[in-house]
């Protein structure tokens, strides 16, 4: 439809097609005023290099908007929750802005300074998106530096839940950073000080070497034991309490034999001991720890409704309307909701019609109409003129958000799910502890001060080290290559869950479908140039979700001009007269009353169009369906039981129908909680269900289900809370995900057969009594690192075979 | 032997310092962000361009 001379005009600053407007001011063309401000300001203040440092410089600038002030933001109690830190003259705060994405975002922020002599220091984490900054408050105020961040298109994400809870920097990985250091600093000095005794010094000069190398490990043992190993003690305790065996306890099974057999050689005899196996151990445990905590800081997995509220809304007082935060509107508020903006809380419609898009509520695809005194509900998103509301509930207590309350949101998640590893370790540690007993028996037959050694060595020997490590590493690896397909998981235990998946249930609207674009067809003769401009200057007339989404279609290649007796019917259709030709389309019923002859024929559903009295045809507006849905329900049909679950009619259940097979069940018209309960009861019947949606009318669904997959068009936007998160394009990978999971925990398992080979072995020598540190110290070590390099090549191996190692963006270019 | 001895106390000494400037590292936030700092060592010497160039005109 595009002009392609109109096509190739890039705009200086943004980058984007100039396609309407174009400014030209040479050598520099922009698409907009608010680009060509950004150009000029930043070409003022020296910061021209921002479109030298990196060709992906591209923001577009956000239409400005005259009656959006952050005011608000001014107030005590909403600063003090925003800023760090502040002293009365400078302010530092930290806020999360999405549109960072490269070097000269990262340059352009670090320079605010020399376009706000009030702005002091600034530093940019571009993997985190956040920017955090200095000013002086006393000639900044918050709202202004808020405002200057949107001017030169770097809107602050400031979200409803940062308020009501402040966030902190996650400490737990800096913690676990420094057990790790400790660890490895104790463990290379034992290896040190032991090293005489690997070479077998101490007893060919036949003195011992020193007492200072002697008795120096034990010492060196203690802060790994006191704080790098904190954690494995903490989290025995809990599970004897609770009376069952994860894998903790036999590692502090080890890790109590160990130092009690080398305090008693190092102690009594002189003896080196086994404190190098013992730090060592702790050492590649805490490794293990870390590679599988990778951190998905620019993800959000646990996000609930008020992230995806804006922070403040327009609010009735004295004179006018003024911004106030969400968290303060009242019962009884008079609201102002403009074009595209979110209702906030239940509220009474005081204005004379609107029409409302509930798509991510409830999965309804199509906008409702309502009339004055009608009720809206909190998360339908206005489309059209600005209309006025009365709040009838405070925020917390609306329809939407009191599926919050229901148990699914509020237990904890933590135990319902044993992995592989706890599984297989209550095995593990009841036959240990057997075999330890049996041999210190059998010990104690023939000599028994040898019995209690014998124990403690089967115990130092079979520490599942290994075993421990090799599902981190091989769902650690896995999560890595899934996260380079833009299928991120929120941690390895999702990989385990993945694989026993048996019932995949899926949304409709915004899942399988595109949640913004929709396809527009036109069955009907084709319409000429002069008919298509005379429909769209008629459309640009009306502010009805329909009528945009014309003029859109129909496109807008010359200047638009005003329309004569245009007349527009709410809920009906419009009408209008460009040049002679008189343009009507509407309802069905509308162009009948019109007198349009030929309409008792026509379809109840889509856009009639009647130009100078006689029908033309129809536009039927549909949700486009996401490319690849088809491949993915045939790969998908045979291996697992699929359903639908969507919150719109039955419309398109031929086409859906089309795509599931005839066995799949297809549910319709669900609400929330029914999503929710159809989950329980596929549970209940011993199903292993994934859920796979979108909006926030899926999150009960995601919650309650054994893996919830959030997609998202961006994953730097708003996903419920879920375990999954899948941008858009990759949805068409599930099969591989699916795949990839099972094939993980397969590898898993491999590698379990083979640490316990290595414990068969070292089991053997240790109740023969034949185990020497000497050996301990070769022996855990290798077993360890055979098991870490054969979990991750395979893993990485597999990923390869799956085809998840290419990028899914250089692929869509390849089709 | 009491040399070594010796060595190993000061060899202790220098791993403690290391071990002592690692936390302090940790702690002061330098592991926080390890992307994009290389980035920022690019951009500094461009700006004092920039600064000169605009002096000139």
């Amino acid at each position: 439809m595009e002009d392609p001379t109109v096509d190739s005009i890039l705009c200086s600053h943004c980058g984007t097609a100039c396609s309407s407007t174009v400014i030209s001011e040479h050598p520099h063309v922009f698409c907009c005023h608010g680009c060509q401000s950004v150009h000029h300001l930043l070409h003022e203040n020296g910061l021209s290099n921002y479109y030298h440092i990196d060709e992906k410089a591209q923001i577009p600038i956000p239409k400005r908007d005259q009656h959006r002030s952050f005011e608000y933001l001014d107030k005590l109690e909403i600063r003090s929750r925003l800023i760090d830190f502040s002293d009365g003259h400078i302010a530092r705060i930290r806020l999360h802005i999405p549109s960072i994405h490269c070097a000269a975002c990262v340059w352009l922020l670090e320079h605010l300074y020399q376009l706000n002599p009030n702005i002091g220091e600034s530093q940019v984490n571009l993997i985190t998106k956040e920017l955090s900054l200095s000013f002086d408050e006393r000639t900044l105020k918050l709202s202004a530096l808020i405002e200057q961040l949107h001017t030169i298109g770097y809107p602050p994400d400031l979200q409803l839940n940062q308020l009501s809870n402040p966030s902190k920097p996650a400490a737990s990985l800096s913690r676990l950073t420094l057990q790790i250091g400790v660890a490895g600093f104790c463990f290379g000095n034992i290896m040190l000080l032991s090293f005489p005794h690997y070479l077998g010094l101490t007893e060919s000069s036949g003195q011992e070497i020193d007492t200072l190398a002697s008795y120096l490990p034990p010492l060196l043992t203690l802060p790994i034991l006191l704080f790098s190993a904190l954690d494995y003690w903490t989290a025995a305790l809990r599970n004897i309490k609770q009376r069952h065996i994860s894998i903790d306890v036999p590692i502090v099974m080890g890790i109590i034999a160990l130092f009690l057999e080398s305090s008693y050689l190092t102690f009594g005899s002189g003896n080196p001991g086994y404190w190098d196996s013992l730090a060592g151990l702790i050492f590649f445990l805490l490794c293990g720890k870390a590679f599988k905590q990778r951190t998905l800081d620019h993800l959000s997995f646990d996000r609930d409704f008020r992230a995806f509220f804006p922070l403040s809304v327009l609010r009735h007082h004295e004179n006018g309307f003024a911004s106030v935060a969400i968290s303060e509107i009242k019962q009884g508020d008079q609201l102002q909701i403009r074009n595209q903006e979110l209702i906030p809380a239940d509220a009474i419609l005081k204005s004379k019609s609107a029409a409302i898009d509930y798509s991510f509520v409830t999965g309804e695809a199509d906008p409702v109409q309502l009339s004055a005194d009608e009720t809206v509900y909190a998360g339908g998103k206005n489309l059209g003129p600005t209309i006025e509301l009365e709040t009838s509930k405070p925020v917390s207590e609306s329809y939407l958000t009191s599926l919050w309350n229901h148990h699914v949101f509020h237990e904890n998640p933590t135990f319902e799910f044993r992995n592989l590893t706890d599984r297989f370790s209550q095995y593990f540690t009841l036959s240990i502890l057997g075999i330890a007993l049996v041999s210190a028996c059998y010990w104690g037959l023939s000599d028994p001060s040898q019995s209690l050694r014998v124990f403690a060595s089967v115990l130092i020997v079979a520490c599942p080290c290994a075993l421990a490590l090799a599902a981190p590493f091989a769902s650690g690896t896995a999560l890595r290559f899934l996260g380079n397909a833009s299928i991120h998981l929120k941690n390895t235990r999702v990989v385990e869950q993945l694989a026993r998946i048996s019932t995949i249930v899926f949304d409709k609207t915004g899942t399988l479908t595109h949640a913004q674009a929709r396809s527009t067809e036109f069955s009907g003769a084709p319409l000429s140039r002069t008919e298509r401009h005379a429909i769209t200057s008629i459309a640009r007339h009306s502010a009805h979700p329909l009528s945009i989404t014309l003029h859109e279609f129909l496109g807008n290649d010359q200047e638009a001009e005003e329309p004569t007796a245009y007349q527009e019917l709410e809920g009906k259709g419009v009408s209008g007269e460009i040049d002679s030709t008189t343009v009507i389309y509407g309802s069905q019923d509308w162009l009948r009353e019109r007198g349009i002859p030929g309409m008792e024929n026509a379809s109840s559903q889509g856009i009639h169009l009647a130009i100078n009295g006689l029908y033309r045809g129809c536009f039927r507006i549909r949700p486009r369906y996401r490319r690849g849905i088809r491949e993915l329900m045939t790969q998908l049909k045979d291996n697992f039981e699929l359903r639908l679950a969507s919150g719109d009619t039955n419309r398109d259940q031929n086409t859906i129908r089309a795509f599931f097979g005839k066995k799949a069940e297809l549910s319709f018209n669900q609400n929330p909680y029914s999503k929710l309960q159809l989950i329980e009861e596929l549970q209940r019947n011993r199903a292993h269900v994934m859920f796979v949606g979108d909006g926030l009318n899926d999150a009960g669904a995601l919650k309650q289900a054994n893996v919830g997959i959030a997609v998202t068009e961006n994953t730097s936007h708003f996903s419920p809370a879920s375990d999954v998160i899948v941008s858009a394009p990759s949805l068409a990978r599930l099969p591989q995900l699916l795949q990839y999971s099972k094939a993980t925990v397969a590898i898993i398992k491999i590698s379990f057969v083979l640490s316990l080979a290595y414990n068969l072995i070292g089991v053997t020598l240790a109740a023969t009594g034949k185990l020497t540190p000497l050996l301990a110290a070769i022996l855990m070590p290798l077993s360890s690192i055979t098991i870490i390099a054969f979990s991750t090549s395979a893993t990485a191996w597999m990923a390869g075979r799956l085809n998840l190692t290419r990028n899914q963006a250089f692929e869509s270019e390849e089709q | 032997m009491s040399v070594l001895n010796l060595l190993i106390s000061l060899g202790l000494l220098v791993a403690l310092g290391f071990l002592g400037a690692f936390l302090w590292a940790v702690r002061s936030g330098q592991y926080d962000d390890t992307y994009t700092p290389s980035l920022r060592m690019l951009h500094d010497e461009d700006r004092v361009l920039t600064k000169e160039h605009q002096k000139t005109r």
